[in-house]
């Protein structure tokens, strides 16, 4: 089905989205037929770990993304967007599915979504109206995901991960038609990402030899750009975000037919590697004032090792927030831009406080499920603000409607409201359960909740902190640092809200 | 003397395989049910086998390259040193490295034991484990060739992990077949 313009503000004002188009005015793509106007390209760039409490564009005392902040004077700038999940399986497969970790069910490392829920996702609700679709990752916990997609949606174009890497060292990747359990294997054999030692006895040693060598190689080969050392993954990849960049605008550019790119990079994800003139810039910034330690602190991690990271964390933001500066202004210069709805957002954040360094946690501080969101529209002209509660699941039903068709049915979400408009009182949902059975109710787990101004946190099943909450006026605390505890009645209805929720959830699972 | 006279008998590369695969698969099941406890939380028990094959098949590679890696050497050096008496030389030097290698997947953690600066340590401990493994294999390969006592432990144990290993090896074939099967059709 081709969009006309009409058709495409009709829509959007239907769907309540008028507000967030605005004075957006798609425009004629070089290949359309004079009165015509293609459906819009929609690229939905990910930066891994990108914590929106780190990013000047939403406050942040360092200025980390200056590209950002400019880039967004002609965006949707979403203030109060959060993750599905504090980690990249969790989180990605919220933006995936369009649903909560507790209805995918992949909320454990290297996880996957339910099987029969597979065939529910972006590409299968997008499918109808963008049959063109493009998906990269650097991330192998992401690509698990993107195969499932995969699976179910045959003419996606999913890169190898290898593709666009300057070295990969990932077996499993040969095994695309049966990735997950490859990849698990992997894992176990080699010594990757896990202190645990590698069932492969023998050649695991050669493995250790031949990665140090490697390690040095490319370092060495790179050292003038990345002095740090080259971007990597924790399970041993190199590559550069450089690399993608160039690699999609020409790919962008050359479309004929619109379609939905699908971008996962790795960075800002730690390792902390950041290009020359990004490394070492905010060495000397002000470390924000400490923290209470955490229950679930990581013992004998110091402040001044979280300042530190934290640091070299900011350093490493404002190399994606450059590359993603020159990403935008070569889509621009190639037309691309004309007629692609461009959106930015991360699948969780990082935390460098209480005690804990990371994102492999059981706490859901706002720096780890606070993400940005932002949305360019062709044709808009003017910075737009909105601050109602938004949440990952709302990003597939809203790329839905932006193609030309209706939410699927499946998702969670809803699509995203625009500035000003009615939200009413709307709950968003993170959750974190690595240590709860896929397949077992949920009885170990954090479960955050929000609504309004307010946030509460609820523990389950933990060793010494099984049944505690946590609770927070955002709006007069935006740090977390006085829980309110139960005593504000609207915390207590929250907290049986939440506990509705879940057992609601447990039950339509043992049903 | 033609290149096939220098290689051991086939059956003699067999009995290594067999004779090295016993600590190689040790190993592998010991390290993988260590992790099993994460893969149930996700896994299906079928999934978790499916898992179990790709670490098999890294398993049957770590005996095929071992036992190929001794069989070579053999050949390559002089008779006296290795190939006359192949059988107790590779199984014995095949088993110091097995265990060397378990050794080995510590290296890190003993590094931290030493000093907090575990940069400036590592490359030292890596070194000391290197010189170590000489150290063992070197006399023990003269052992295997001048002490017949070696030989007949190495033949006794031969015969009686023979089952065993087979069946190891035989899971690992297995294994490799249902890779081969799902990633092919």
């Amino acid at each position: 089905m081709k969009l006309t313009r009409r058709d495409f503000l009709k829509l959007s004002g239907l769907l309540g989205l008028a507000p967030l188009i605005g004075d957006a005015r798609p425009s004629r793509g070089a290949v359309t037929p004079a009165g015509e106007t293609p459906p819009p390209n929609i690229l939905l760039f990910v930066f891994d770990t990108l914590s929106a409490r780190h990013m000047s564009l939403y406050g942040y005392p360092r200025e980390t993304t200056p590209h950002l902040t400019l880039l967004a004077a002609k965006a949707n700038v979403y203030h109060r967007h959060y993750a599905g999940g504090s980690f990249t399986t969790a989180g990605t497969a919220t933006l995936l599915t369009g649903t909560y970790p507790w209805t995918h069910r992949a909320f454990h490392l290297y996880g996957s979504v339910e099987k029969s829920l597979a065939g529910h996702n972006l590409f299968a609700g997008l499918a109808g109206h963008l049959p063109v679709q493009t998906a990269y990752t650097h991330n192998p916990l992401a690509q698990v995901l993107l195969e499932q997609c995969h699976a179910s949606q045959k003419d996606l174009r999913l890169l190898p991960m290898r593709e666009l890497m300057i070295s990969a060292n990932q077996y499993s990747q040969s095994f695309p038609h049966d990735y997950e359990a490859a990849f698990a294997g992997e894992g176990v054999a080699r010594k990757v990402d896990d202190p645990a030692p590698p069932a492969q006895l023998l050649l695991s040693v050669f493995d250790y030899f031949r990665q140090i060598s490697r390690i040095r190689m490319i370092d060495q080969s790179r050292h003038d750009m990345f002095p740090a050392g080259v971007p990597r993954s924790t399970h041993g990849a190199f590559f550069t975000v450089e690399d993608v960049v160039d690699w999609l605008i020409p790919d962008l550019a050359g479309r004929v037919s619109p379609g939905l790119t699908y971008i996962h990079l790795y960075p800002p994800h730690e390792p902390y590697l950041p290009r020359q003139e990004f490394h070492g810039r905010f060495r000397e910034a002000a470390p924000p004032a400490e923290k209470p330690r955490h229950h679930f602190a990581t013992p004998g991690l110091t402040q001044a090792y979280l300042n530190q990271t934290r640091a070299q964390y900011d350093d490493f933001i404002a190399y994606v927030d450059a590359e993603f500066g020159r990403l935008m202004a070569g889509l621009e210069s190639a037309g691309v831009l004309e007629n692609t709805i461009v959106v930015l957002t991360s699948d969780h954040g990082q935390m460098f406080e209480r005690g804990i360094h990371g994102h492999v946690t059981p706490v859901l501080y706002e720096p780890l499920i606070h993400i940005p969101l932002l949305i360019w529209l062709p044709g808009q002209l003017t910075r737009r603000d909105v601050h109602a509660l938004t949440s990952a699941v709302d990003v597939m039903p809203t790329l839905a409607q932006l193609a030309g068709g209706m939410p699927p049915a499946w998702g969670e979400g809803q699509p995203l409201p625009g500035p000003g408009d009615p939200v009413g009182e709307r709950a968003v949902f993170a959750m974190d359960a690595k240590e709860n059975s896929k397949f077992a109710p949920l009885l170990k787990g954090t479960f955050a909740m929000l609504k309004g101004q307010y946030k509460i946190v609820k523990y389950l099943g933990y060793d010494g902190f099984a049944g505690q909450t946590e609770s927070y006026d955002l709006e007069t605390d935006p740090e977390e640092l006085v829980n309110l505890g139960l005593g504000l009645p609207a915390f207590q209805k929250m907290e049986q809200e939440l506990a509705a929720k879940i057992n609601a959830i447990n039950l339509a699972g043992s049903g | 003397m033609g290149l096939s006279s220098r290689f051991p008998p086939r059956v003699e590369y067999l009995q290594l395989a067999l004779a090295v695969a016993l600590p190689i698969h040790i190993w592998a099941y010991l390290q993988f049910f260590s992790q099993a406890s994460s893969l149930v939380l996700r896994l299906t028990f079928l999934e978790i086998l499916h898992v179990l094959a790709y670490v098999l098949v890294s398993s049957l590679l770590d005996v095929l390259v071992l036992a190929g890696a001794l069989t070579l050497l053999a050949a390559m050096l002089p008779a006296r040193v290795m190939r006359n008496h192949f059988l107790a030389a590779s199984s014995l030097i095949g088993l110091w490295t097995c265990i060397w290698a378990a050794l080995f997947q510590f290296a890190d953690r003993v590094a931290i034991l030493f000093t907090k600066n575990a940069a400036f340590a590592y490359p030292i401990v890596l070194a000391v484990f290197i010189l170590i493994y000489f150290v063992v294999a070197l006399p023990g390969m003269n052992l295997a060739r001048s002490s017949s006592l070696i030989q007949k432990l190495v033949s006794a144990y031969i015969d009686r992990v023979t089952i065993l290993s087979g069946l190891f090896l035989l899971l690992d074939l297995l294994s490799l077949l249902i890779l081969i099967g799902l990633n092919l059709v």
